[in-house]
C-alpha cells in the first residue's frame, strides 16, 4: 500500500513510518500541512493518515480541500482531541475514520487495511463467503455447510462486520464502534461474551474453526488450512 | 412564629436587659419610697406624738374638763388634726370625729382608719392615723391626723413603680420581638443563601443587597471565601487534567516503542513480557483518558446535545448487555416506558449508563437470585432512570464519597477498576443537569437518575 502520512510530531511521525514500513507499506511522510496537501494532489495514495492539528494548515482544511478537488483517497484522522464532537467534525469534513492518540499500532494497521478494502471492494455482492460459511446480506440468512444458522440481530451484525473483513484482523475497538456504536471501552467484557455466543453457533460441531482470536489484536474470520 | 424570634440571641439579650432594668427600677422605687414616704410618715407621727403628749399632760394636770375644752378649741382651728374623747360609756364628749373608730391598734402603737367628711355636697374619705389612750376613769382619748397626702404619695409611688415595670416589660418583649425578627431575618437570608450555595456545589453567591451593616460584611466575606474555594477547586481540577495531559504523550511513546519492539522480537517469552508491559501502559492511558474526559465534562460546555430517543437507547443498551448478564446467571428485569425523549449527548449518556450497569454486574453476588433491574419511566413530568440490584451495595455513609475521583471502597480493593467510573457518571450527568441519587435496596443498590422532560 502507498500511504501518505502527515504528522507534526516528529517522533510519532518516525514511529508510524517505521512501523508501516515494517508491514511492507510505502510511506510518504511530511510534518507540515502544506507539503502534505501538495503531496496528496501530486501522487496517488491508497490511504492518507492525517493529524488534526498541523502547522500552517490543519487537517480538517486539508480534507475539505481534497474532497472539493474530487480526491477521494480514504483519510484516517489521527488526533489527540478525543472528544466526541471532534470525531464528528472530522468525519463530517470528509474523513473516513478517526483514531485518537494514543493508539496501538495494531489498531492503526487494522484500520488502514479496512479503509483500503473499502476503497477497493472485492465486489459489491451481497453474498459473503468464508470456507463453508455463507452470509446473505439481502435475506440476512447465514448458513454453514448449507445448514441454516439462527442468529440474533446482534450476532448477525457482528458476523457481518467480521465477514466483510474476512482474513483480516478487526480490533476490539473497531467492533465496539461498528457493531454496537460504543465509542469507549466498557468495563464489562461485552465482546468476549458475544464472540463466544457467535462461536457456539458457527463453529460448534465443525472440525474447522472459523472465528479466530488474534491475541493482543482482536478477532478475525478466516480459514486456516493448517 | 413569635416564639422563634425569642430564640435569636439579640432577643434574648434584650429580654435579659429588660429584666435587669426592672430590677433597677424596683431598687430605685424602694429608695424613693424610703426617702419620701417614710420621712412623711415619721413627720406625721412626730406631730401626732407631740399633740398626744400635750393633751395627756393637760388631762393629768388639769383634769378631764380642761381636756375637753382644749380639744374643742383645737378642733376648730385645725383641719388635719383629728380628736375625739369619750366617756366610760363610749359616748362622744369632745372632738371633731363623729365616733370612735373600730380598728385595732397596730404593732407600731398607732391605729389606721378612714374618716369620711362632707365637703360641700360631696363626701370624701381620707386615711388617718392616731394614738389612743384610756384613762383610769374610763375616759378615752384619740389624737390623730389626716394622712391623706402621705397615703397618696405612697400610692403614687407604688403606681409609678408598677407602671414602669409593666412599661419596661412590654417594651422589652416588643423590642426583643422586633430586634429578634430583624436579626433573624438578616441571619436567615445569610443562612438560606449559604445553604443554597452548599447544596448547589458551591455555585452562586450571597446577594448582599437585602442586608446591611455587619451582616453585609459577613456576606461579603463569605462570598470572598467562596471565590477562594472556587479557585482552589478549579486549580485541583486543572492539576489532575494537566498531569494527565502531560503524562499522556510520553506514555504514548512508551507504548508505541513497546509495540515496535514486539514486532522485531522473535523470542516468545520476550514477546509475552512486552505484551504485559503494553497492557499496563494501556491501563495507565485509560486512567489518563478518563481523567481528561471528566475534566472536559466538568468544564461544562454542552457537547453536541440533541434530542435523544431515550427509550430506544435504553433498549439497545439492554440488548448489548443481555447476553453478558445472562452469562453470569444474573436475572435481568427491565421496564422501559416507550417513546420517551430527552435532550442530551447520546454517546456520553451511553457511557454513563453502561458504567452503572458494569458496576451492577461487577458487584453482583454469585448466587441464584441475583438480579439487575432497569427501569425507565416518566413521573410528574420528570424522566426517571433506575438501576436496582441485590448485589453488595454501598454503605449509606459512602453514598456521596463514591462519586469522588479515585475513591474505591475498602471491600472492593481487590476487584479491578480505577475508581473513576462513578466520577465519570456524575460528571456526565452534571453536564445534563440530571441529579443522581443512591439508596439502599436492602440488599443491593438503587441508582436513580432524574432528567427534565423536554
Amino acid at each position: 500500500m502507498k500511504i501518505l502520512l502527515v504528522e507534526d510530531d516528529l517522533s510519532t511521525l518516525s514511529f508510524i513510518k517505521k512501523g508501516l514500513k515494517e508491514f511492507g507499506h510505502i510511506v510518504d511522510a511530511f510534518s507540515n500541512g502544506n507539503e502534505g496537501l501538495d503531496a496528496a494532489y501530486l501522487a496517488e495514495h491508497d490511504v492518507i493518515i492525517l493529524d488534526r492539528m498541523l502547522p500552517e494548515i490543519d487537517g480538517l482544511t486539508i480534507v475539505t480541500k481534497l474532497r472539493n478537488n474530487k480526491i477521494t483517497t480514504p483519510v484516517l484522522f489521527l488526533s489527540a482531541l478525543g472528544e466526541v464532537d471532534d470525531k464528528v467534525k472530522g468525519l463530517k469534513a470528509g474523513g473516513d475514520d478517526y483514531l485518537t492518540k494514543p493508539f496501538s499500532f495494531s489498531e492503526l494497521i487494522a484500520r488502514i487495511e479496512a479503509l483500503n478494502r473499502r476503497q477497493n471492494p472485492k465486489s459489491d455482492i451481497d453474498i459473503l463467503k468464508t470456507y463453508d460459511l455463507v452470509l446473505n446480506k439481502k435475506s440476512r440468512k447465514v448458513t454453514r455447510n448449507s445448514i441454516l444458522i439462527n442468529l440474533q440481530p446482534q450476532e448477525y451484525k457482528l458476523l457481518e462486520v467480521l465477514m466483510e473483513n474476512s482474513n483480516e484482523v478487526i480490533t476490539r475497538t473497531m467492533l465496539l464502534e461498528k457493531v454496537w456504536d460504543l465509542h469507549f471501552d466498557p468495563q464489562t467484557n461485552i465482546i468476549d461474551v458475544h464472540i463466544s455466543r457467535l462461536r457456539k453457533k458457527i463453529d460448534k460441531g465443525h472440525k474447522i474453526q472459523l472465528v479466530q482470536t488474534i491475541r493482543g489484536a482482536g478477532y478475525s474470520i478466516q480459514y486456516n488450512k493448517t | 412564629m413569635f416564639l422563634n424570634y425569642f430564640k435569636a440571641l439579640t432577643a434574648k439579650t434584650v429580654l435579659i436587659f429588660s429584666l435587669f432594668f426592672i430590677f433597677v427600677i424596683i431598687v430605685l422605687s424602694i429608695s424613693v419610697y424610703e426617702f419620701t414616704y417614710k420621712v412623711m410618715k415619721k413627720e406625721n407621727n412626730r406631730v401626732i406624738n407631740i399633740e398626744y403628749e400635750y393633751l395627756v399632760k393637760t388631762y393629768l394636770k388639769y383634769g378631764p374638763q380642761q381636756l375637753y375644752v382644749t380639744i374643742n378649741q383645737r378642733s376648730k382651728n385645725q383641719n388635719t388634726a383629728i380628736y375625739i374623747a369619750t366617756d366610760s360609756f363610749n359616748e362622744k364628749i369632745a372632738g371633731n370625729l363623729n365616733s370612735w373608730p373600730e380598728e385595732k391598734i397596730g404593732n407600731d402603737g398607732f391605729i389606721n382608719f378612714e374618716i369620711s367628711r362632707s365637703l360641700g355636697s360631696e363626701i370624701i374619705t381620707h386615711n388617718s392615723r392616731a394614738r389612743i389612750i384610756e384613762f383610769k376613769n374610763g375616759t378615752k382619748l384619740l389624737v390623730g391626723r389626716d394622712i391623706q397626702p402621705e397615703f397618696l404619695i405612697s400610692k403614687a409611688l407604688t403606681n409609678l413603680m408598677i407602671f414602669t415595670i409593666i412599661f419596661i416589660l412590654f417594651s422589652g418583649i416588643f423590642g426583643s420581638i422586633f430586634l429578634g425578627r430583624y436579626s433573624l431575618t438578616k441571619v436567615n437570608i445569610l443562612n438560606n443563601a449559604i445553604q443554597n450555595i452548599t447544596d448547589n456545589d458551591l455555585n452562586g453567591r450571597i446577594n448582599n443587597k437585602r442586608i446591611n451593616n455587619e451582616y453585609k460584611q459577613i456576606a461579603t466575606n463569605v462570598n470572598r471565601m467562596l471565590e477562594r474555594i472556587d479557585e482552589l477547586v478549579e486549580n485541583s481540577k486543572n492539576i489532575s487534567g494537566n498531569i494527565a495531559h502531560d503524562l499522556k504523550k510520553p506514555l504514548t511513546k512508551l507504548k508505541s516503542n513497546l509495540e515496535l519492539l514486539s514486532l522485531k522480537v522473535k523470542n516468545k517469552n520476550s514477546i509475552q513480557y512486552i505484551s504485559q508491559a503494553i497492557i499496563e501502559a494501556d491501563n495507565l492511558i485509560k486512567i489518563f483518558n478518563a481523567l481528561l474526559d471528566i475534566a472536559s465534562f466538568e468544564s461544562e460546555k454542552k457537547q453536541d446535545f440533541k434530542l435523544i430517543k431515550i427509550s430506544s437507547l435504553m433498549n439497545s443498551i439492554i440488548e448489548i448487555y443481555k447476553p453478558v448478564i445472562e452469562e453470569k446467571k444474573i436475572i435481568l428485569k427491565d421496564n422501559i416506558q416507550n417513546n420517551l425523549k430527552l435532550f442530551g449527548n447520546k454517546i456520553l449518556l451511553t457511557q454513563c449508563f453502561t458504567n452503572i450497569i458494569d458496576n451492577a454486574i461487577k458487584y453482583s453476588k454469585k448466587n441464584k437470585n441475583s438480579f439487575i433491574e432497569i427501569n425507565l419511566f416518566i413521573e410528574n413530568n420528570l424522566i426517571y432512570i433506575e438501576f436496582r440490584d441485590n448485589g453488595e451495595g454501598i454503605d449509606e455513609k459512602d453514598f456521596n464519597r463514591v462519586f469522588d475521583r479515585f475513591v474505591r471502597l475498602e471491600k472492593h480493593r481487590q476487584t479491578q477498576g480505577n475508581g473513576l467510573g462513578l466520577s465519570m457518571v456524575k460528571a456526565i450527568l452534571k453536564l445534563h443537569e440530571a441529579p443522581i441519587s443512591l439508596s439502599d435496596n436492602k440488599p443491593g443498590l438503587i441508582v436513580t437518575i432524574m432528567f427534565k422532560k423536554t
